[in-house]
């Protein structure tokens, strides 16, 4: 059985291209065969951060209008030999991404033996963003503890409970799990982020993972190399423990605690703090 | 910033609950996935008729918040009056 996972999130540069990367290669490090797909068109960027830019020849919106096969455009990834890249197109047609068209790609995705297809969505509540969550039977919010971040992803929450295939079908809804990136333990305890807690509270969907702020994932995206290769790096820890949870795993929580404390929080442990 | 003492102390100071009360009473109002969303703009006027009845008073002059405290839910209303005092419900 193909599982379709989107990667959603409503606003931009929170980090869903990052996610899609690092979730579709940690599956494949798992022998999962896996392909990932660009939604973004008009804006492809994946293929960067997967290290393929060069290598792309052929896109997704060309396979919805039978240019090319889907052989022809999946782009095999240089470090797991089970992980395949559907770009985006550069065309600023956006209507190029038909419903039927995009069924038809999942479908014969399926039927090549694919695992799961993880669907990297474009910021925005626009069509390309609904396409890619779609026929989606997992969603995977990236959400930042941050105000506006917090507030587009139960824009797109609401849009998943509404206009996904699952929804519009009466079927099981779509299965949706927040991943909290570019956390900050030390801003938190100081009281000048949204703890992990408060943002739980507030969307209310269970927690797949929290993601630390690291300079890691710029490096990655410079070289063009997901962070979860590096595996002694929290953030590919922190990764890793997020895709080991959606493949149902119980993993307990790692990077949420500031470590760092001072001579007078030692003294004083948790006098006068809130509980969380 | 964070006084000395609050630091010594551990306590919050706002920014993040301020940032965490703002998101609970935006994402109220506007229900993302709230099963009726235009519930508050329909109990605004409901009120509004019901006030107005009584005192002249325009629409902003109501204010409604829902509050969500884990699995308890409040609805405050307040009207403020003309004169400048405020009737306050909740």
């Amino acid at each position: 059985m193909t599982e379709v996972i989107v990667v959603t999130s409503g606003k931009g540069g929170v980090g869903k291209t990052t996610t899609s990367a690092n979730l579709s290669a940690g599956l494949a490090l798992r022998g999962k065969k896996v392909a990932v797909i660009d939604f973004d068109v008009g804006l492809r960027n994946l293929d960067l951060v997967m290290g393929c830019e060069r290598r792309v020849v052929y896109d997704f919106v060309n396979v919805i209008n039978g240019e090319a096969s889907l052989n022809q455009a999946l782009i095999r990834d240089k470090h797991a030999p089970n992980l395949f890249v559907l770009p985006a197109s550069q065309t600023r047609d956006k209507e190029a991404l038909t419903e039927a068209g995009v069924e038809k790609v999942l479908r014969d995705l399926a039927t090549m033996g694919f695992d799961y297809i993880v669907c990297d969505s474009p910021a925005g509540i626009e069509h390309g963003a609904i396409m890619a969550l779609t026929f989606a039977d997992h969603a995977i919010v990236v959400v930042n503890p941050e105000v506006s971040s917090v507030r587009d992803s139960d824009r797109i929450i609401g849009i998943l409970q509404s206009r996904s295939r699952r929804a519009k079908e009466g079927r099981e809804p779509v299965r949706e799990r927040l991943l909290i990136t570019r956390y900050s333990p030390r801003r938190v305890r100081a009281g000048e982020m949204l703890s992990y807690l408060d943002i739980l509270e507030i969307l209310k969907i269970p927690l797949l993972g929290v993601i630390p702020e690291s300079q890691r994932v710029l490096e990655s995206s410079n070289a063009g190399v997901p962070a979860v290769h590096d595996v002694q790096t929290e953030v590919a820890q922190a990764y890793g423990d997020a895709i080991d949870r959606f493949l149902g795993k119980q993993v307990p929580l790692r990077f949420v605690a500031d470590e760092e404390r001072g001579f007078l929080r030692r003294l004083f442990g948790n006098v006068g703090r809130k509980a969380a | 910033m964070m006084s000395l003492i609050d630091r010594i102390l551990g306590r919050q100071p706002r920014s993040a609950s301020l940032a965490k009360e703002r998101l609970q009473v935006i994402i109220a109002r506007e229900g993302g996935r709230n099963q009726n969303p235009e519930l508050l703009t329909k109990i605004k006027q409901a009120v509004l008729e019901a006030v107005s009845r009584h005192v002249a008073i325009r629409p902003e002059d109501i204010n409604i918040d829902l509050d969500s405290d884990r699995d308890m839910e409040v609805l405050s209303v307040s009207v403020t009056l003309p004169d400048g005092r405020k009737l306050k419900a909740s």
